[in-house]
């Protein structure tokens, strides 16, 4: 009777990790290759030398920023579709920074860099809330529709006034020596990951452990009962919103001054939306995200290498990708009715 | 003058995808099932109708295979959409993810010419003789599809308002609840539905890489879907309203279009479509709850 019972709780999340396999399999399989073998590549394109791990381990981090990016307005009800426009925000301020202000400094600098970074990318967040909070508008629309301008608007800067002279490509002047952001204790790694481990740590224990977050998470799950309970919906909807755009500058700041070294046309490479798929696949779980973007970012990285090895193109990656979306999706539906059901 | 002959032409040109797009969607909104995967579904059938036409030389087969693509991809939207009730947001962005991809991914495996092939067979364009010099410029020449675009505002009107199937439908996007007390199934009426996004979507796929240009290049929806689901929020979901903020703004984009060569940053000019239909949507929705609640 135990085992039944524990049977009907399951999450079916092992159910899905199955089904994803296996219609990855299918899907290498149409390709024309072993999927062990190809599994194999992906694993040993990651891993075979330090700069294929610095390379993953940074994708590791952009992504899971901009999976929290996303997650914490999903956790109060809010779809923060404008993750790629905040990222390219505070990217572009704190690549600009360096052109007005240099204290000579490298922790100020790069502290500098970050809070006008995740300033902007909040600011850029604010209006879409703003605008659903007071007036209804629908924040997938504004965001999405934000996001394209921005890009635009970005893209024309570093074309021609920022534009960095003699440069072939459109980008900014690149950022000074004593604005990147220091390796860690002489070892091949980032500070960033300080930042990482950091917005992980904050996000888990706000979400879990403080007033605000119980407000969000009571928000995002039934917005009427959280009124009646006489929290400001309103105020912890822009405040989640904001977070996460503060969050996505950060994260624009750190690809900006560590990886890039300065702002350029593509910035995004559609990164946002990628940390987006993190999320939904992580189901907004803080330490899900980290999880999961672990998984994105060896198979980001890997599928480059598989595609010398193999024919396949590294395209694929966003395919697989999605595949764990539907199914992701899918089995939390289902979860959902056979609860109902058993009421 | 011939500036703004052009520029008619060009408006008319660039917003047939944006009102079959809107129409397709104005069923689903209707039904209650909000289609943010119109995008993808339009970037499908993009995809499949240049391959087709390109190996068939058959703008028709080209049609045909577009409109089924994105019929099954609307399927598949609203199997999570409906069935499954995932979020509808959620599983729309997935699938726009998920068809940019794949048709990146499958491009790889085919020659990079095809897409950009002059064999790619084209959709016909219409030549009617209206006698008057200035009235062929304005109305004749274009795409089939264009015509039909037209035709199908008043055919979704009437499909919508005046018949018992758009009545049911309303009321599905309404109150699903009694829809089902009625006897009638919503979650069938809302696979219809669906169905019919995919139809009028992959009309509007087939038209953007067929006619508007004949290729198919990465991304070439480039939001158009978020732009036409805008046009059906302005709109209210009423056909004839869509369809006025549809041509609304693909005269912004051929404005843009205009503007190219007197020296403005193309890029600015890329905007105005997006920040047209982004103010638009906020005038509007300002206006109605003003409006509500000075009727209260």
């Amino acid at each position: 009777m135990k085992m039944m019972d524990k049977l009907k709780k399951r999450s079916g999340t092992v159910e899905a990790v199955i089904l994803i396999l296996i219609s990855w399999s299918i899907l290498f399989f149409l390709c024309g290759e072993n999927p062990v073998q190809v599994v194999g590549y992906i694993m040993s394109g990651s891993f075979k030398d330090m700069g294929a791990v610095a390379s993953v381990l940074n994708k590791i981090f952009l992504f899971f920023l901009l999976a929290i990016a996303y997650a914490i307005p999903d956790q109060a009800g809010l779809a923060n579709v404008g993750i790629d426009g905040q990222f390219i925000a505070g990217g572009f301020f704190a690549a600009l920074l360096p052109q007005f202000v240099n204290t000579g400094n490298l922790m100020i600098n790069v502290g500098l860099s970050v809070i006008i970074a995740m300033f902007f990318g909040s600011i850029w967040a604010f209006w879409p809330a703003l605008l659903k909070v007071k007036y209804g508008i629908n924040e997938v629309v504004t965001t999405l529709l934000g996001n394209y301008i921005i890009i635009e608007l970005t893209e024309y800067m570093v074309a021609y006034p920022l534009r960095m002279k003699g440069s072939s490509i459109s980008r900014m002047d690149f950022v000074p020596e004593n604005f990147e952001l220091p390796m860690l204790f002489s070892s091949k790694f980032s500070s960033s990951l300080i930042f990482v481990a950091i917005v992980l740590a904050a996000a888990v224990w706000y979400n879990k452990r403080t007033v605000k977050g119980f407000e969000a998470r009571m928000v995002g799950k039934n917005l009427l009962f959280a009124r009646q309970a006489g929290i400001n919906t309103d105020v912890v909807s822009m405040r989640a919103m904001m977070a996460g755009g503060a969050i996505a500058g950060l994260a624009g700041a750190i690809q900006a001054l560590y990886v890039n070294h300065t702002f350029q046309s593509g910035f995004t490479n559609d990164y946002g939306m990628k940390g987006m798929l993190v999320a939904l696949v992580a189901m907004s779980n803080p330490v899900g995200c980290f999880v999961i973007a672990v998984l994105f970012g060896i198979l980001q990285v890997g599928a480059i290498s598989m595609q010398l090895s193999t024919d396949i193109p590294s395209e694929i990656a966003a395919v697989l990708q999605a595949i764990m979306i539907f199914f992701v999706a899918a089995k939390g539906a289902l979860v959902i009715k056979r609860r109902r059901r058993e009421k | 003058m011939s500036v703004l002959i052009s520029l008619w032409q060009m408006t008319v040109i660039l917003s047939a995808p944006l009102v079959l797009c809107a129409l397709g969607g104005i069923i689903s909104y209707q039904a209650g099932v909000v289609n943010i995967a119109m995008e993808g579904i339009m970037l499908s059938s993009c995809f499949v109708s240049v391959l087709v036409s390109y190996y068939s030389h058959s703008a028709l087969l080209g049609l045909l295979a577009g409109m089924v693509t994105s019929i099954l991809v609307s399927l598949f939207f609203s199997f999570f959409a409906v069935t499954l009730k995932a979020n509808n947001f959620v599983i729309g962005i997935a699938i726009n993810i998920f068809v940019s991809a794949a048709t990146l991914f499958l491009s790889r495996f085919l020659p990079v010419a095809i897409f950009n092939s002059p064999d790619i067979a084209a959709i016909q364009k219409l030549n009617l003789d209206l006698k008057i010099d200035i009235m062929n410029k304005l109305f004749s020449g274009y795409s089939v599809l264009i015509y039909l675009a037209v035709i199908l505002v008043f055919v979704m009107d009437y499909l919508l308002y005046k018949t018992p199937f758009g009545i049911r439908l309303r009321a599905t996007g309404v109150f699903p609840g009694a829809v089902r007390t009625a006897g009638k199934n919503p979650e069938k009426i809302r696979y219809v539905a669906g169905i019919i996004t995919g139809v009028f979507c992959g009309l509007a796929g087939t038209q953007l890489s067929l006619s508007n240009v004949v290729l198919f290049s990465r991304d070439m929806t480039a939001g158009r879907g978020f732009i036409a689901f805008s046009a059906i929020l302005i709109a209210g979901g009423k056909p004839k309203r869509a369809f006025f903020i549809s041509v609304l703004f693909g005269f912004c984009d051929a404005l843009a279009t205009q503007l190219k060569s007197t020296g403005i940053p193309t890029n600015f000019l890329s905007i105005i479509p997006y920040a047209v239909a982004l103010l638009t949507l906020i005038f509007v929705n300002i206006r109605e709850r003003k409006m509500a609640e000075e009727s209260v």
